[in-house]
């Protein structure tokens, strides 16, 4: 092929190829220098935050850094992080924490998008209540539910009508409570905005489709089994994967709720690789924790798509 | 016939009585349910207008029984530095909204609609970092700008998020779809790149930077771990901060930590009701976030 001006060299990718738009004035290296002058910021600030910094994270993960000092480690702060006993704890925590709000928030938040489907005038009005607390800070959340957590708060005073033992129980000072404490806080703030996720999804399905299913006699719970949960599973696919990653990345709620304790039992990774940071000063320990996790995460990511068939028919 | 269908069922009374029953029934669950994801608000506002000893004591009381209104005006008066805050997490959301707006914008006309070497493989390393977790990066963004001397300063905080993956996507989707017409009627008149992209792309795409602008404004003002990590000045802190800071060291005073998160959530629940439109179709379409 003759290189000319107007060869584009076409690849598979979701990029069209811009038409070429009127008389060309000037060569192309004009149009690329203009398209490279428009990316510079882009380029610097991703470039240098995330691959730049990418580089560097895998650097030091091999080394022993305080912010000061540099020493060889080879791969004694990966081997350090396995062998911890805290990032195993941290770990089954936030796998603990990522199945319970995960599976909750999805129900929730299809079982809330399904009855707002359904209901015919003022869908607007709840959809916005409903999506407020998606859009309220993580720390004025937790600092909220600690207050109502917390001994002689609202939430044992609601439980102990039902069970007067627990009136005045401490629910974030208690090992076994205090991490479901936790999660029942981010159900509350996300499932909404996983709801609105899901109306949209509904809104896509074909109405012709529940027509003909009607004729053939399937209604209420059978047309939901057998049409919306099956042509509803991309969408599922979306939400529990943006649920996932969500809250293997869990921080706030804990840093401000409970600090990782009482006794490890809401120490979570991303807790963890900030407190050997940036309260014990271990760089390198910090960053093969975080590639671990990375890995776990990338892991996940694979296996919830074998689960999940994402392909729908009409 | 579907229609048909419907017109004879509700034609019938018994039918027609089902129908209405199940409608009152979905909107009491729909209540329920609003008061539940409410009711944490609802209650923290009471509890913010409480005295410290109400505040926290046992069986909790749903209304004050004296309003203490003078709860926010104290805040301000015991922590000089909630003002400063304020004005903080106000001066960082603008700027980092209006940077990251206009710098995806920028980039995603260039993958939209400019043709130049390196572009898909430039377009896919923008897609690649939307999946790499915050915590891989938090370590060595600290010890970049550590580098630059950028630690405890307002430009720390901001640099990292002036330019985002998702923003970028979201622009070079939405330009792409920009009929090539109008462009090129501009091109014709002998307008530059630069016009093309200020003179006609941009006012096309406001629908977009709307969308971006909301989220960027909404992500800076909630965010928590960076400013954490960055700031250390009190003087510096952002509103989460700030709460945060103060609400380990005023543990008896549960009025005022809530007095706080009020005025930390307030400016959202605004930003909500004015632009939920917007809000409500970009969480559909993109999931948010």
């Amino acid at each position: 092929m003759a290189v000319g001006t107007s060869a584009v060299v076409e690849t598979n990718t979701a990029l069209p190829t811009p038409v070429k738009v009127g008389p060309r004035r000037g060569r192309p290296w004009g149009e690329w220098l203009t398209s490279y002058a428009f990316l510079i910021p882009a380029i610097i600030v991703i470039g240098g935050f995330t691959f730049v910094a990418m580089g560097v994270a895998l650097f030091l993960s091999f080394f022993k850094y305080d912010g000061f000092t540099l020493e060889w480690a080879g791969l004694h702060n990966y081997a350090k992080a396995l062998a911890s006993a805290d990032f195993h704890r941290a770990l089954l925590n936030v796998v603990y924490y990522m199945v319970v709000v995960v599976t909750c928030q999805t129900i929730l938040a299809l079982s809330m998008a399904l009855v707002l489907d359904r209901i015919m005038v003022g869908r607007g009005v709840f959809r916005t209540v409903y999506y407020l607390p998606a859009i309220t800070s993580s720390v004025v959340m937790g600092l909220i539910f600690s207050w109502l957590f917390s001994p002689g708060g609202w939430v044992g005073s609601l439980v102990g009508i039902f069970i007067p033992g627990l009136r005045q129980f401490g629910w974030l000072l208690d090992p076994l409570t205090a991490l479901p404490a936790i999660m029942t806080t981010t159900i509350w703030s996300t499932a909404a905005s996983f709801m609105i996720i899901f109306v949209a999804g509904l809104q896509d399905i074909p109405t012709h489709i529940y027509e003909a299913a009607k004729i053939d006699g399937a209604v209420g719970w059978r047309s939901l089994w057998n049409i919306t949960l099956p042509l509803l599973r991309p969408t599922i696919f979306l939400v529990v994967v943006l649920g996932t990653i969500g809250t293997l990345q869990v921080f706030d709620q804990v840093y401000v709720m409970t600090n990782g304790g009482p006794l490890k039992s809401t120490l979570t990774p991303v807790f963890l690789i900030f407190t050997n940071g940036f309260r014990d000063f271990s760089f390198g320990l910090g960053a093969a924790e975080a590639f671990i996790l990375f890995a776990i995460i990338f892991a996940f990511t694979l296996i919830q798509r074998r689960f999940i068939d994402t392909t729908v028919e009409y | 016939m579907a229609a048909i269908t419907v017109d004879r069922v509700t034609q019938q009374p018994s039918l027609r009585g089902a129908i209405i029953a199940k409608q009152v029934a979905l909107y009491v669950a729909l209540t329920l349910f609003g008061l539940l994801m409410l009711g944490p608000f609802i209650l923290a506002i009471f509890g913010a207008f409480k005295n410290t000893v109400e505040v926290t004591s046992y069986p909790p009381t749903l209304l004050p029984q004296v309003w203490h209104p003078e709860n926010f005006l104290d805040v301000a008066k015991l922590f000089p530095s909630f003002p400063r805050w304020f004005i903080n997490s106000v001066g960082l959301s603008a700027t980092v909204t209006v940077l990251n707006v206009f710098f995806c914008a920028l980039a995603g006309y260039a993958f939209a609609r400019l043709n130049f070497p390196g572009r898909t493989v430039l377009f896919l390393a923008v897609l690649a970092t939307l999946m790499i977790p915050l915590q891989v990066t938090l370590i060595p963004k600290f010890i970049i700008l550590k580098q630059f001397g950028l630690i405890d300063t307002y430009p720390g905080v901001i640099l990292p998020n002036i330019s985002t993956a998702a923003g970028i996507f979201l622009m070079t989707q939405f330009m792409k779809a920009i009929p090539h017409e109008l462009e090129e009627a501009a091109v014709i008149d002998g307008a530059s790149k630069w016009t093309v992209f200020t003179r006609v792309i941009l006012p096309l795409s406001v629908p977009a930077l709307t969308t971006l602008a909301i989220f960027s404004f909404q992500g800076q003002w909630n965010d928590f771990l960076w400013p954490l990590v960055v700031l250390n000045n009190p003087q510096l802190f952002t509103l989460p901060l700030g709460i945060a800071s103060f609400s380990s060291e005023f543990v008896q005073n549960t009025n005022w930590v809530l007095v706080g998160s009020i005025f930390t959530t307030v400016p959202m629940v605004f930003l909500v009701l004015f632009f939920q439109r917007y809000i409500i179709k970009s969480v559909a379409t993109t999931g948010g976030k």
